[in-house]
């Protein structure tokens, strides 16, 4: 490999590349930021133009869309407490707790670097084990997958610190949404009350939309004193010292880890590793009482994690062929209309293409890095558009971006209503994370037990005799006994034990 | 409310209809309707078809993707749209000939006129590189002498679930299925050795590096080595194809324009070049035997989930 790395740079440096990955990684860090279009329905809108484009160019346009749409989506998380994306919910926690404070342009700055960091790590996973890990994603079947995605389901608990059962109740919630639509394992349609257009279900983005987007605009109408009131939130971008970071390197590297893992995995994507990060930093912090209230290593785990996602995603899709995730589905379709067919024979017969892939997300990673911090302080600006204004802009775009995903007219609906209960719940303190992981985890879970059931002839049991499952149950079991304090009520049993002989 | 918009809608009509007829069809965009997300075959393949359609016809046409239930959701908005020539409907079988059946919707077979049938591809059996089984008789033997055989596919009544049905019918063995959803989900799994076959288009062999048995197709298939169904004799009746349809009661003048220019979009060397790309092959069928096809597919789909015991609607 190491003689095709020098030919791979000088592609990479030829202007039209260049000039490429710049519009890609502009384009998606909008595409990222507004809400409703993802990273897959970005690289959707971008293969038409990558037909007639050199196959280089047409790499470099489209790894720059999918590794910085990721990033996008913390934009807006950060500055007006509305996810870009799916996979920058857990963003909002901490990061707009800080810009409220005032410090927006540090929230920034972590997020930004914290993003490159985590693209940065995963890639050198793609480059130094792919083949290796794809062959590790095989083998994690549907009863793995429910094992993995039921420990994800803990991290509820993580998100709802002041109050567990409320936080119960919105993933319940969450989870309930996730039936609504067709039962994917015999096909028949449930909660559609006679509705055509609930029988195809909900998707996440109309409910991301109206549970974060619609409810912050409510409460920003409810709460709206005086309309001459310049916004509260600074913008800009701030690096932030490395007395900042030095205490939370371990969350950095612990998230970075993390997220390249679970994108490696099938069918659990880049959101619930958001969440598992986020929780696991909580649970390690000093201060655990300080997330969701503006703490940096919060946002850092998120923005890092999903990042990391991205390089863990296309282990399977470059060295199998098997995209794990819609952005890589879409991004092995652009490839082939290159005649780039990733699989294993891709790693043996182009090497050279596979050094370019990796020499180019590289790039990519470094111009996302860099045009983020560039353009932090223009799109700051947004903020200084009196919010009288940037409310109902805020709302024209979800709505369009909601209806975007499927053209389906119920989604203006749901975007509506899922809007009006947001609002509702987070008057009465209701998390509204727990709602996001139940609906995105539920789904998927359902559809892993039950495929795993079929293949254990509904023998429960059976699923014990995966060594992996079986370890990520007893992991979620103990997560669990420490979320109820038998962790601590066990912790102050020895220390009594130990100290009673001197008494 | 309803009545002021039939009122202003009936008046802007005539008013249309009263201008001479220099306004001649099409002379507005041509919607088509597809029933899958943005980026899968059914949606690739119909952009590649509406290229071909804006040189044909000399108009513009646009796709509008309407997903969920398994294509229903598209299907039932195509059928409801406006019979004006304005709105097609481009789809794979499932939705129009299998879904109907299976479930109580808002359409059924009269709801749609066929104008072209487009794409046809080939179905197989296929099977891991290293699977132990080199034809069908060894699988079937296998099955028979105990040995638990998993099928894998997408949704229950899509095509590669009955066709693993109607392929254990005909030799009376049972497969287990499992839905794990399409080509990539089905090729890990399989790839992995928890499932043994998947019964979906032969593209899938190509692209995930899979074995095929044996095809189920009328002939071989070239740079396959391996039988037809119909050669070892037994009869599985699915097959799997794309084609447009327009909402029934479209006036007979646009639906023939339209029936003529599927014929020249599916005749143009650029769809064939670039659905031949995607291992996809092209299939005419004219309007008139489209229309027959259509019928017997219908039919025979909803025969077929009988004879392997579905639950019919």
């Amino acid at each position: 490999m190491l003689e095709h790395i020098l030919p791979a740079i000088l592609i990479s440096l030829n202007w039209q590349v260049l000039a490429a990955m710049a519009v890609g990684t502009v384009a998606g860090i909008i595409i990222g930021g507004l809400p409703g279009l993802g990273t897959a329905l970005g690289l959707v809108i971008a293969l038409p133009f990558t037909y007639s484009m050199e196959p280089s160019m047409a790499i470099a346009l489209l790894l720059a869309i999918y590794v910085s749409s990721i990033y996008g989506g913390s934009i807006s998380a950060i500055l007006i407490n509305v996810p870009g994306t799916p996979q920058s919910a857990a963003s909002v926690l901490d990061g707009y707790p800080m810009a409220v404070r005032g410090e927006g342009a540090l929230a920034l700055g972590y997020a930004t670097i914290a993003s490159f960091v985590g693209g940065i790590f995963s890639l050198f996973i793609l480059v130094i084990f792919a083949p290796q890990l794809a062959k590790l994603a095989l083998f994690f079947g549907p009863i793995e997958t429910f094992a993995l995605l039921l420990f994800a389901l803990t991290t509820v608990a993580g998100v709802s610190s002041q109050n567990l059962l409320k936080g119960l109740i919105a993933a319940l919630i969450g989870i309930f949404l996730a039936l609504i639509g067709p039962d994917e394992i015999t096909g028949q349609i449930r909660f559609d009350f006679g509705i055509v257009f609930l029988t195809a279900g909900l998707t996440v983005i109309p409910l991301l939309i109206g549970i974060f987007a619609i409810s912050e605009v409510l409460i920003q109408a409810a709460t709206l004193t005086d309309s001459a009131k310049p916004s509260v939130v600074k913008g800009g971008f701030r690096i932030p010292s490395w007395a900042a970071w030095k205490p939370r390197m371990a969350t950095l590297m612990r998230s970075c880890v993390l997220g390249s893992a679970i994108g490696v995995l099938p069918g659990t994507g880049a959101t619930a590793a958001t969440f598992i990060s986020y929780a696991d930093a909580k649970r390690r912090s000093p201060n655990p009482e300080d997330f969701g209230k503006g703490e940096p290593s919060g946002l850092i785990a998120s923005e890092a994690s999903n990042n990391a996602v991205s390089g863990g995603a296309m282990v399977p899709m470059l060295a199998l062929g098997i995209p794990g995730d819609a952005g890589t589905a879409v991004m092995l379709g652009g490839l082939a209309i290159h005649n780039i067919a990733p699989g294993a024979r891709l790693f043996q017969e182009q090497p050279d293409t596979v050094t370019l892939i990796f020499v180019l997300l590289m790039v990519a990673n470094v111009f996302m890095l860099v045009l983020g911090a560039a353009g932090a302080n223009i799109y700051s600006r947004l903020l200084r558009i009196p919010i009288t204004l940037l409310m109902p802009l805020v709302v024209m775009l979800c709505i369009v971006g909601a209806y975007a995903v499927r053209s389906n007219p119920i989604d203006l609906i749901i975007v509506m209503v899922f809007g009006i209960l947001g609002f509702l719940l987070r008057l009465n303190n209701f998390p509204l994370a727990p709602i996001i992981i139940g609906f995105i985890l539920g789904a998927p879970m359902e559809r892993a037990l039950r495929q795993g059931l079929i293949l254990s002839d509904t023998n429960f049991l059976e699923f014990f005799r995966s060594p992996m499952a079986c370890g990520l149950f007893i992991i979620t079991g103990l997560v669990l006994l420490n979320i109820m304090g038998l962790g601590r009520v066990l912790r102050r049993l020895i220390a009594r034990k130990t100290n009673s002989p001197e008494i | 409310m309803k009545h002021l918009f039939r009122t202003i809608a009936g008046i802007s009509t005539a008013l249309m209809l009263a201008v001479p007829a220099a306004a001649e069809y099409p002379d507005q965009p041509i919607k088509v309707m597809v029933p899958y997300g943005a980026g899968g075959s059914t949606d690739t393949s119909g952009r590649i078809f509406i290229e071909a359609m804006k040189k044909a016809l000399g108009a513009e046409l646009f796709a509008v993707n309407v997903t969920g239930a398994g294509g229903t959701v598209g299907a039932a908005q195509a059928a409801s749209e406006n019979a004006d020539g304005y709105s097609i409907f481009y789809t794979p079988i499932a939705p129009v000939t299998v879904q109907p059946h299976l479930r109580n919707l808002s359409y059924g077979e009269e709801d749609f006129t066929p104008i072209c049938g487009l794409i046809q591809n080939p179905l197989a059996v296929m099977v891991a590189p290293d699977s132990p089984y080199q034809t069908v008789q060894d699988l079937v033997d296998a099955a028979r002498a105990g040995e638990e055989i998993v099928a894998v596919g997408t949704a229950p009544g899509s095509i590669p679930h009955i066709t693993q049905a109607a392929l254990a019918n005909a030799y009376d063995i049972t497969f287990k299925y499992v839905p794990v959803g399409g080509g990539p989900k089905q090729a890990a799994e399989i790839l992995s050795g928890r499932a043994t076959i998947s019964t979906d288009i032969l593209p899938t062999a190509t692209l995930f590096g899979l074995r095929a048995l044996a095809v189920i197709s009328d002939e071989r298939v070239d740079g396959f080595d391996v039988p037809t169904m119909a050669e070892l004799g037994v009869d599985v009746p699915t097959k799997h194809w794309f084609g447009v349809f327009a909402p029934a009661g479209t006036p007979e003048d646009a639906v023939a324009k339209l029936a003529d220019a599927c014929e020249v979009a599916a005749a143009d060397p650029e769809l064939v070049e670039k659905l031949g790309g995607m291992n996809f092959a092209v299939r005419f069928r004219d309007r008139a035997e489209f229309t027959e096809f259509y019928a017997s597919e219908f039919q025979g789909n909803r025969d077929l989930l009988k004879l392997i015991g579905i639950e019919l609607e």
